[in-house]
C-alpha cells in the first residue's frame, strides 16, 4: 500500500485535498481530523485493508505515516 | 393541563424535590431543576440532576438509574410506555429524550388536536454517554456502553458499544 492511497482515503473522509496532508504531521494539526474523524479513518482503513486494530493501536496513531506502518505490524 | 398535573409541576418548590431525593436515594437534584411530583419518577442512588433539567413523569414513568449524571437543560418527557435510563450514564447538557410523538394521520385537522402516540418504551442502557444537544426519540433502544455524539438524532436501535453520529444517527465505530 502506498502512502498516496492512504492519503486519498483520509482526504476523502476529512474533505481535504490529499496533497495538502503531510504524512508526518500530527493529526491534531490537520484540519478536520478530530476525534470522530479519527474513528471514521480507522474504520475505513480497516475495511480497505482487511485488518483490525486494537484500541491501544488506534489511540497511538498520530500521523499518516504511523497508520501506514500499522499495516506491517498487524 | 389538568389541575393535578399543574400542582405536581408548579406548586412544589424545587428545594422540596432536592431534599426528598437526597433523603430517599442520596440523589443530588438541583433546586432549579423542574421535576414533577409523581410516583412514576424514580431517581437512583447517587445520581445527579443539574439545573434547568425538566422531567415530565405524569403521563408515564421515568426511571433514572444509579450514579447517572443529567446535565443542565436536559428535557425528558415520559409517556405511556415510559423512559428508562440505566446506571452510570452521562447525559450532557441540552439533550432531549422524548417518549412520545404527535399523531398526524389527518391533513385536514390541526396536528395538536390529533393526540399523542408512543411506539414503545424508550430505553437507555448502562454506561451510555450522550453528547450535548442530542435528541433521543420515542421507542429508541440504546444498549450498554454506547456513545451518542453531540447533536445526533437517534431513533431505533443502537447496539452495545456503538458510537453513533449525525441526523439520523449512523454507526461510526464500535468500541472494542
Amino acid at each position: 500500500m502506498t502512502i498516496d492511497a492512504l492519503l486519498a482515503l483520509i482526504g476523502e473522509i476529512i474533505e481535504t485535498d490529499p496533497a495538502r496532508i503531510d504524512p508526518t504531521m500530527d493529526r491534531e494539526e490537520i484540519a478536520g481530523w478530530d476525534s470522530l474523524a479519527h474513528l471514521r479513518i480507522v474504520t475505513a482503513f480497516e475495511e480497505a485493508y482487511g485488518v483490525r486494530l486494537s484500541m491501544e493501536q488506534i489511540v497511538e496513531i498520530r500521523t499518516v505515516q504511523q497508520l501506514s506502518r500499522m499495516l506491517e505490524e498487524v | 393541563m389538568r389541575m393535578g398535573v399543574a400542582i405536581r409541576r408548579f406548586a412544589i418548590p424545587g428545594f422540596v424535590h432536592s431534599l426528598y431525593h437526597l433523603v430517599a436515594g442520596r440523589a443530588i437534584v438541583s433546586p432549579r431543576a423542574e421535576l414533577e411530583w409523581s410516583r412514576g419518577l424514580r431517581i437512583g442512588r447517587k445520581s445527579q440532576i443539574s439545573s434547568f433539567v425538566k422531567i415530565k413523569a405524569s403521563e408515564g414513568p421515568v426511571s433514572i438509574g444509579q450514579r447517572t449524571d443529567i446535565g443542565c437543560g436536559v428535557f425528558i418527557a415520559g409517556h405511556r410506555h415510559g423512559i428508562v435510563i440505566g446506571d452510570d450514564c452521562l447525559i450532557s447538557p441540552n439533550v432531549s429524550i422524548i417518549g412520545v410523538n404527535y399523531r398526524y394521520d389527518r391533513a385536514d385537522r390541526p396536528i395538536r388536536e390529533q393526540g399523542l402516540q408512543s411506539g414503545g418504551p424508550t430505553r437507555i442502557g448502562n454506561n451510555v454517554w450522550i453528547g450535548a444537544g442530542a435528541v433521543i426519540l420515542d421507542a429508541s433502544l440504546i444498549e450498554d456502553g454506547a456513545i451518542i455524539t453531540p447533536n445526533a438524532v437517534v431513533s431505533g436501535h443502537v447496539p452495545a458499544n456503538a458510537i453513533m453520529s449525525g441526523n439520523p444517527a449512523k454507526l461510526v465505530f464500535t468500541r472494542r
